[in-house]
């Protein structure tokens, strides 16, 4: 434990080591690729190397032949039953266009057929024998492209669906012609989630006819979900169990190798394992959406916004997954940083030939964010005012309203982020520093965001848990939790333990079984803190209190006059005659047989924004394009920290997943062939150590009235703001408007060698 | 899992045995580095591990040249005092080839081997105008880089690479690519100058590109530009313009021609900040 | 075909496939699943073991090219699943969250400092630029490793 006191907090807010660090650490945690099953079969999918075509055969002599081989899936032998993987809960509404092995194939990577085989070898050998002939048809990349509709993928047309959303009169106030106007275009490319574990899944069958799936997944409901009706069975007939995993960041939000690995194993009624390879993880999962965006922005010679007209097309890629969904969480976002009068916002959704997108740590929001921070930077420029003045004047306040109709934003703190980041970096002086000839420029940019804490508002949010205090006074708090290795099953105990007043090795909080833990949408729409943390917290409070009435009967007092401390128990002004928790348990089941349980079902009745901004300093060399990244400095509404390592911890991961986005990487399709040139670890950069820069993390933490503790979301907003920063940065360093992302060394020249020859 | 059978042997004599004895199609593997990446036992029948033959691993100051045996990692020579001294191109290109992990079995003789155009250790070899010795079934060779690099024949060891130092020279080694560290070379250049620090000129020296064909290009135009040139304030300037022409030459029309020329003053600029700049303060 | 060689300590003579990996062995034959497969080409560092004193890639060595080596793995750093410094070091600094480049974090950080007892931070990153991690933007990572230094050195 660290030595910073928490203010009145014993256990909240402290940065104690995640709970499973030492099994990590020593390799002996098993993660589903390291898990052991007798009898296990290996299953390889066999994955299209066209972009879009119609199958017209699949030879698989040659691949039978291979000895070990069990049996071959394709479409004829399969269920087609269709299905949308993003599913969560049931009833939603969202379009099912995905089959385990479609007519079509419309990616490279889609799913032509399958290999089960006694060994893994033998699948991937047999795999590699499958000889597919196919009917190409035409292909399309390009989202703009995919506008026109001439290539279609499904019968939804391109595009399949457009939305709006607005507030107050754009078009009414762009009419006046009052002001300035500044219009960018600008895009997101597609990204890899790049969790370091690729993905992979266990399913096994038992003798009463219950499949059970063991997935790396963040939302065992909609696996659940999924499965099941793939498989055409009851829920009650499949168990899904969350297994330690090696990083998500979204990419095992939905339901990709489950699916098979559940029907295949029913099929053989055999243990059956997926498990992908990083070209597979990369090209035939999910990736974040690519987002183009057309923002109008008009200001007052003041700098006010007074409107803004907003146009994003949204590349889902092949199937439908969230494109429909995240069109909506995309808006959302735009209504809550700053104060804009006027705001017309329009999504238009395109299936093009390439790898499903889906959700992806932050779902849309850094994309549509990004965009429009680096039009307000523009926007400021056109001003002549310095950026963070600008936003200082049009920034929300703690408790204003979201104008589109959203829940109210809390105590949106964003203000305060601006002025400490802004202190703290040295904004001023930076800025405004005289430009120097020379080959490295340095710049400065910052950016601002807002994300989520749950549905609320969208929809249903609520979770159940059950919360025990055992006869030996240890408590077990039984939920759907998914850690995705941010240590959210520490954080919960850390609520636990504050409520109770016990120390964390009392309390075990296992991770999601749809067999033993109650309902939960799941860890999505950064709700777990927020939400299932408030729930927590409700259900550890009515634990404490069943306690005390349970225990004032045995002390034969007062409920007001029963005392806890540190796993203890009595009366006052009896502290001498103090008892452990357990004794008294055990007395209570004893004397008064009653079990010390609660069950509390929550609802949220808020959804608060989550604020944030970075500032960022980088040296480009005009000589290469090369971008150094020197200084970050991360300022985060948080609420409250419940833990605060865990709190920087996915600060500086989120810095470098949106470092990323901003300036290297892109997984890159061509536009003939529909190949991916990004597509392995030695195509597609991520940014190592030694390019990562040094990040300086301030919380501002003053409180969330629903949240636990006053907290609020931290883990997909942390990697939001840093992308339009630093693309900010480097073209206040270059004085230029680079604007399609990444930003690599080869666009840099291209523009550098532009204004030379201009 | 089917193909090929492997053997390994800790002494070249046992491997050219091998060689001459078995009739197979075989190939080597040294520190595994492109084999395993680029499928070289995909067709083989037989595989020579060549990773523990302990006479391919050494680096030799003869004076006039330097020998390097062809199994020595890049580790072993990013670390070595004689090439650090004598080599320091050599040096640089070996401690930038990957990562740890890569420089702690990838191997100079493999290096060269597969022949990558993005090779790190080539444009040096090239701008020392080093030699390759060969052994196999035929006997040795003794071949040139360029030689070497396109096509060693069938069973051909890479035992040595021969680097001549016949004067006290300076060398660097600069390169570009997406990331500062664990990145193949976008373009690369090596140089090796005789120098006369008192004069500041440069008498003669020998510069090459890596990563614009199948062998690193060495443009005459600089040979005549280093000779007897004194490093003024124009001398980056002048060399990016000679650099930039053979790009311009050797990638017409390539889609990766754009960034190349322009990236090259940055190579230029960082070479002379080795060569030149870094040595004077010593 | 039988090798010999010596993994944590301990001696074992084993069948190996000649296009086996050191990595696979590692994993399927000796049960050390610590080392992880990231990317099967070098470039993630999940399955950095030390190979006779020297951080590799087991993923890039084949098996057979093991014989007669010295292998240690996260699992032979500390006996019976504790930690030792580097280890240690990363529990407590946050380096860790969901864990799976930490076998291969800590094996390079282990190599590195069995050579250099005070790496500088440009020497922690150069030593750690082959080991990629999605989750802690190696802040805390090199946190940990300075610590761990600190510690072998008597703190
Ligand atoms: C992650 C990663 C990063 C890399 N980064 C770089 C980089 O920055 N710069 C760079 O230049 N390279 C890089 N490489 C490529 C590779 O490491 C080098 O080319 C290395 O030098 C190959 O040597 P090796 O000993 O591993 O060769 P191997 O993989 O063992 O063999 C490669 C080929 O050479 C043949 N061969 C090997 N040794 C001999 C010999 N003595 N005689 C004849 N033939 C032989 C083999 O038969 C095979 O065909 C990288 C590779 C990886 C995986
Ligand atoms: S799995 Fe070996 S380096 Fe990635
Ligand atoms: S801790 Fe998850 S990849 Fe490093």
């Amino acid at each position: 434990m660290d030595a910073k006191p928490a203010h009145n907090f014993k256990y909240v807010g402290r940065s104690i080591p995640i709970e499973d660090g030492a099994a990590k650490a020593s390799g002996s945690i098993k993660y589903t690729g390291d898990m052991v099953v007798d009898g296990i079969l290996y299953a390889q999918l066999v994955f299209s190397q066209v972009p879009h075509a119609r199958i017209k055969n699949i030879d698989i002599s040659e691949a039978m032949a291979v000895p070990g081989v069990v049996k071959i899936y394709q479409r004829d032998n399969s269920t087609q039953i269709k299905f949308n993987s993003q599913m969560w809960f049931a009833g939603q509404n969202a379009v099912e266009d995905q089959e385990l092995f479609p007519e079509v194939v419309r990616y490279i990577g889609d799913t032509v057929a399958a290999v089960v085989a006694e060994t893994k070898e033998a699948a991937l050998a047999a795999a590699d024998l499958i000889k597919a002939e196919y009917d190409t048809l035409p292909v399309v990349i390009d989202p703009e492209e995919a506008l026109s509709g001439q290539v279609a993928l499904h019968d939804s047309g391109n595009p399949f669906f457009t939305m709006e959303a607005n507030c107050g009169d754009v078009e009414a106030v762009l009419k006046t012609n009052a002001g300035v106007v500044v219009e960018d275009r600008v895009e997101t490319p597609k990204i890899h989630h790049a969790a370091m574990e690729n993905h992979v899944c266990i399913a096994v069958p038992d003798h009463r006819g219950r499949m059970t799936v063991y997935s790396p997944c963040q939302i065992v409901y909609s696996v659940r979900l999924i499965v099941a009706k793939v498989l055409g069975v009851p829920y009650h007939k499949v168990r899904v169990i969350k297994t330690p995993i090696g990083g998500s960041f979204g990419g095992k939000q939905e339901v990709t190798l489950e699916t098979y690995c559940a029907y295949f194993a029913k099929d053989l009624n055999r243990p059956v394992k997926i498990e992908f390879d990083r070209w597979a993880s990369i090209v035939a999962t999910r990736t974040r959406t690519k987002t183009i965006g057309y923002v109008k922005t008009m200001v007052s010679p003041e700098g006010k916004i007074w409107a803004r007209d907003m146009k994003y097309i949204v590349d889902t890629g092949a199937y439908t997954s969230n494109g429909r969904a995240i069109c909506y969480a995309m808006a959302k976002k735009l209504f809550r940083l700053y104060r804009i009068p006027n705001q017309h916002y329009q999504a238009l959704a395109v299936h093009t030939n390439t790898t499903i997108a889906g959700a992806a740590r932050g779902y849309g929001s850094p994309q549509v964010q990004t965009i429009a921070e680096i039009n307000l930077d523009n926007a400021a420029r056109h001003l002549n005012m310095d950026p963070v003045e600008f936003r200082l004047k049009n920034l929300v306040h703690p408790y204003d309203a979201d104008p589109s109709g959203g829940p109210d934003l809390g105590n949106a703190r964003i203000i305060d982020c601006v002025r400490k980041g802004a202190e703290t970096f040295g904004w001023n002086a930076k800025w405004s520093q005289p430009k120097r000839a020379g080959r490295w420029q340095t710049g400065v940019g910052m950016a601002c965001a807002t994300h989520g804490n749950g549905y609320y508002g969208a929809y249903q949010e609520f979770g159940t848990m059950t919360i025990r205090m055992l006869e030996d006074g240890s408590i077990m708090l039984n939920a759907g939790l998914h850690d995705l290795g941010n240590g959210t099953v520490t954080a919960m105990k850390q609520i636990v333990a504050e409520v109770l007043d016990i120390s964390l090795d009392m309390i075990e909080a296992p991770e999601a079984d749809t067999d033993v833990s109650p309902y939960d949408i799941g860890c999505q729409a950064s709700r777990v803190i927020h939400v299932c943390g408030a729930n927590a917290m409700q259900a550890a409070e009515e634990l404490r209190s069943l306690f005390i009435i349970e225990a004032a009967k045995i002390l034969t007092c007062n409920e007001a006059e029963i005392a806890l401390e540190d796993g203890r128990i009595w009366r006052n002004g009896n502290s001498g005659n103090t008892m452990s928790y357990g004794q008294m348990a055990a007395m209570i089941q004893q004397k008064n047989q009653v079990e010390l349980i609660r069950t509390v079902t929550y609802q949220a009745p808020a959804n608060p924004g989550s604020y944030a901004a970075n500032f960022v300093e980088v040296a480009v060399d005009t000589y290469t394009g090369f971008v150094k990244v020197v200084d970050v400095v991360a300022v985060h509404d948080i609420g409250q920290a419940i833990n605060t390592g865990f709190v920087e911890g996915q600060i500086h991961g989120g810095i470098q997943m949106g470092l990323g986005m901003a300036i290297a990487e892109d997984i890159d399709y061509d536009e003939k062939s529909g190949i991916a040139r990004g597509s392995r670890f030695s195509k597609y950069h991520l940014v190592n150590a030694p390019d990562m820069p040094p990040v300086r993390v301030i919380l501002i933490e003053k409180g969330e009235e629903y949240g636990p503790y006053g907290a609020k979301s931290i883990g997909e907003i942390a990697t939001i703001p840093i992308t339009a920063a630093t693309v900010n940065a480097i073209n206040h360093a270059l004085n230029a408007n680079l604007t399609i992302l990444p930003v690599t060394p080869d666009k840099i020249m291209a523009m550098l060698t532009e204004q030379q020859n201009k | 899992m089917t193909g090929y059978r492997i053997a390994g042997f800790l002494r070249l004599e046992d491997v050219l045995r091998e060689i001459t004895q078995t009739s197979v199609r075989t190939v080597f593997i040294s520190g595994g580095t492109d084999f395993i990446n680029n499928g070289i036992g995909d067709k083989a029948e037989l595989v020579i591990d060549l990773a523990q033959v302990a006479d391919l691993k050494y680096i030799k100051d003869l004076g006039s040249e330097i020998r390097i045996g062809g199994g020595t990692t890049f580790a072993a020579i990013a670390a070595s005092p004689i090439i650090k001294a004598r080599a320091s191109a050599l040096a640089q290109a070996a401690s930038r080839v990957g990562s740890v992990q890569i420089r702690n079995r990838a191997t100079i003789g493999g290096n060269i081997a597969s022949a990558s155009p993005a090779g790190d250790s080539l444009p040096v070899l090239a701008a020392f105008t080093a030699g390759v010795h060969t052994a196999g079934s035929q006997g040795t060779r003794s071949l040139t880089l360029t030689e070497a690099l396109n096509g060693l024949q069938a069973k051909e060891i890479i035992t040595e690479v021969v680097i001549p130092t016949p004067g006290e020279s300076r060398s660097g080694f600069v390169k570009i690519g997406s990331r500062s560290q664990v990145t193949i070379a976008k373009v690369s250049l090596a140089a090796n100058i005789m120098y006369d620090r008192s004069k500041k000129m440069i008498i003669v020296g020998k510069a090459a590109m890596g990563a614009l064909g199948k062998v690193p290009v060495c443009p005459l135009t600089v040979q005549q530009f280093f000779s007897q040139r004194v490093v003024d304030e124009h001398f980056a300037d002048d060399l990016s313009q000679l650099l930039v022409e053979t790009v311009d030459e050797m990638i017409a029309g390539r889609a990766s021609r754009p960034y190349k020329r322009a990236a090259v003053k940055g190579l230029v600029y960082d070479l002379a900040g080795l060569l030149f700049d870094a040595c004077e303060n010593n | 075909m039988l090798i010999n060689l010596t993994v944590n300590g301990r001696q074992h003579t084993l069948e190996v496939e000649p296009q086996e990996r050191l990595l696979d062995m590692l994993r399927q034959k000796l049960k050390l699943t610590g080392a992880k497969e990231g990317c099967g080409e070098g470039e993630c560092g999940a399955c950095t073991v030390i190979m006779n004193g020297e951080a590799v890639n087991s993923c890039m060595v084949l098996a057979y090219q093991a014989r007669e080596a010295e292998i240690l793995t996260i699992e032979g750093l500390a006996p019976n699943g504790g930690l030792d410094a580097v280890q240690h070091a990363f529990v407590e600094n946050g380096a860790v969250q969901c864990g799976y480049c930490t076998p291969g974090m800590v094996m390079s950080t282990k190599a590195l400092l069995m050579k250099n007892t005070n790496p500088t931070e440009a020497e922690i990153k150069e030593a750690l630029a082959g080991n990629l991690c999605r989750c802690t933007g190696y802040v805390n990572i090199i946190k940990a490793v300075k610590a761990a230094a600190g510690e072998l050195n008597g703190g």
